[in-house]
């Protein structure tokens, strides 16, 4: 069957929800990589992802959605080059109580820039509702120009509803003028 | 048979005075008709022509059996305009010239669809559904003007609803470190809410899920009380971590709730836009195709009219979108952002079931 192999990468930095985001989706136990943290992660959270979570979904027939979470620290970006092929987008997510949440947007948005020019792209920002949290709308204005016309909404990772509006958006950006048959 | 006329009040504002018109207008009445005040659905207005909202009407309108004018200064000698102090004689006099017309009117329309069509008039007891009124211009839908008013129901008035109260104020007060709190309408001192304008926030004190039901009501004639008030930081922080919803929500949620499908009076549908960027879709009032119209609309410019070409089964759903993202100042415009488009070639299958997968 023609691109039987189709995946969604969800992207973003460490604590920002990616691991909670392919539980949410996947149909199947997701395939986790969690180890105690013994770097400078552990001061933000106890486990984290050393090489990435993996979930599916069935579409039918032998379609597979394969959905990859990548580890967030910086020094795991030789393995998000790899996550290129058949790629139909990039769902970055964005923990808007970091300090640092613009550097974190500007560098994972300059790391997937080729992936996203060749596929597309939807931001979620997460934990918009802790205490010293960065509004939604600083963050959004964090955005490049380049990046403006891509879809940026509030997300809770463990929210379904919330992950279907941006996986659904981000389809749409590939092609707005596609008419929707949910019928089959 | 005696037939009730509804009727609003358009610009007359204060508790006391509205009840006592209210009173003189419901109190009146012959064996043919009696009026009743309305806040939806009326058939005759009551212009205040001294009040905003009532020169608003009257650059629409002209006096009428459907528009009664009162003004301090005399407007013309036309029998449906009387003279302020509103004196009860005056009004009754003013009412029975109304009533007896509107009653007439109604005769001979019904007499026309008689005419024209046989089988209509087994409904000739039976309101006419367009003297039902849906937009804000009364007589555009008097027999002889269907076509246009079809067209003019495609269209509101952002005023006459709370939509318009909450923009009008917010620009007012632009760039204001100040809270502006809302009195419920009908109301002296009710809270409705408080808006602190730098925040981006609104406080309701009977929590976020009681402010729908004033998004879709008529409020032509009806005063929203505001005051600015200042708070200190601690006030502030104290107010806002509880019963809070965005500004933006707010806005958003209201426009939709105001359009119903209607487009804002004066809107060209031909003028080609694009949007700035994506609304916060997640935590906004949805519709079905707003995802898909958000869309079009952030990768290319495009008219109202060319996205319904595009969509036409969310004719609707694009009214509302356009409503209420206008009302968020996301759209700029101008042909000089048309970008020619190089089309991804889509799997249509795989994404019709990804689409599947997430109505699902």
């Amino acid at each position: 069957m023609k691109n039987s192999y189709q995946k969604i990468v969800i992207a973003g930095p460490v604590g920002s929800g990616k691991t909670t985001a392919v539980n949410t989706m996947s149909d199947i136990p997701v395939v986790g990589t969690e180890v105690k943290a013994s770097d400078e992660t552990k001061l933000l959270k106890e486990n984290t992802t050393v090489a990435m979570d993996y979930g599916t979904v069935a579409l039918g027939g032998k379609q597979k959605l394969h959905i990859y979470g990548t580890p967030g620290q910086k020094r795991f970006d030789f393995m998000w080059d790899m996550l290129g092929e058949n790629c139909i987008g990039v769902v970055l997510l964005v923990d808007a109580s970091a300090k640092d949440f613009k550097e974190q947007l500007a560098f994972f948005l300059g790391k997937f820039s080729d992936l996203i020019a060749k596929s597309s792209l939807a931001v979620g920002v997460t934990k918009t509702d802790e205490p010293g949290a960065a509004q939604f709308r600083e963050v959004r204005e964090a955005i490049s120009e380049e990046f403006k016309r891509y879809p940026v909404f509030e997300v809770d990772a463990r929210h379904k509803p919330d992950l279907m509006l941006l996986v659904e958006a981000l389809l749409f950006v590939i092609d707005p003028k596609i008419q929707v048959d949910v019928s089959g | 048979m005696k037939r009730a006329i509804n009727i609003a009040l358009v610009g007359f504002n204060g508790f006391r005075y509205l009840n006592n018109l209210k009173y003189l207008i419901e109190k009146h009445g012959n064996h043919k008709f009696n009026f009743k005040v309305v806040e939806t659905g009326a058939q005759v207005r009551f212009v205040n022509a001294d009040s905003p909202e009532g020169r608003d009407h009257l650059t629409r309108h002209q006096p009428s059996f459907t528009t009664l004018v009162a003004s301090e200064k005399p407007l013309s000698d036309s029998q449906y305009v009387i003279n302020k102090p509103i004196k009860s004689a005056a009004i009754h006099q003013l009412l029975d010239v109304a009533g007896s017309a509107f009653i007439d009117s109604q005769h001979a329309h019904t007499r026309d669809d008689a005419n024209t069509d046989k089988k209509a008039k087994q409904n000739v007891t039976k309101m006419p559904e367009s003297f039902v009124e849906k937009s804000d211009k009364s007589e555009d839908v008097l027999p002889g003007g269907k076509g246009q008013a079809k067209e003019e129901l495609r269209f509101y008035q952002p005023h006459d609803y709370l939509q318009g109260r909450i923009l009008q104020a917010l620009s007012k007060n632009k760039g204001s470190d100040d809270c502006i709190r809302f009195i419920k309408p009908y109301s002296q001192s009710e809270l409705l809410m408080t808006i602190s304008i730098a925040d981006g926030l609104v406080y309701m004190p009977e929590g976020v899920n009681k402010i729908d039901k004033f998004y879709g009501i008529l409020m032509a004639g009806t005063e929203v009380k505001t005051q600015i008030v200042q708070m200190d930081k601690n006030h502030k922080s104290e107010l806002f971590s509880s019963g809070c919803m965005s500004l933006d929500k707010l806005i958003w949620d209201s426009a939709v709730g105001a359009s119903l499908g209607r487009l804002p009076k004066s809107t060209d549908s031909s003028t080609t836009i694009k949007m700035k960027y994506w609304p916060n879709l997640s935590r906004l009032k949805l519709r079905g195709g707003f995802t898909q119209i958000a869309a079009l609309w952030t990768q290319n410019s495009y008219s109202i009219g060319q996205v319904r070409d595009f969509l036409p089964q969310y004719s609707q759903q694009i009214n509302a979108f356009y409503a209420a993202a206008s009302a968020l100042d996301l759209f700029e415009g101008g042909e000089h952002l048309m970008v020619t488009e190089t089309a991804k070639k889509v799997d249509k299958g795989l994404f019709n079931r990804l689409f599947k997968w997430i109505k699902s």
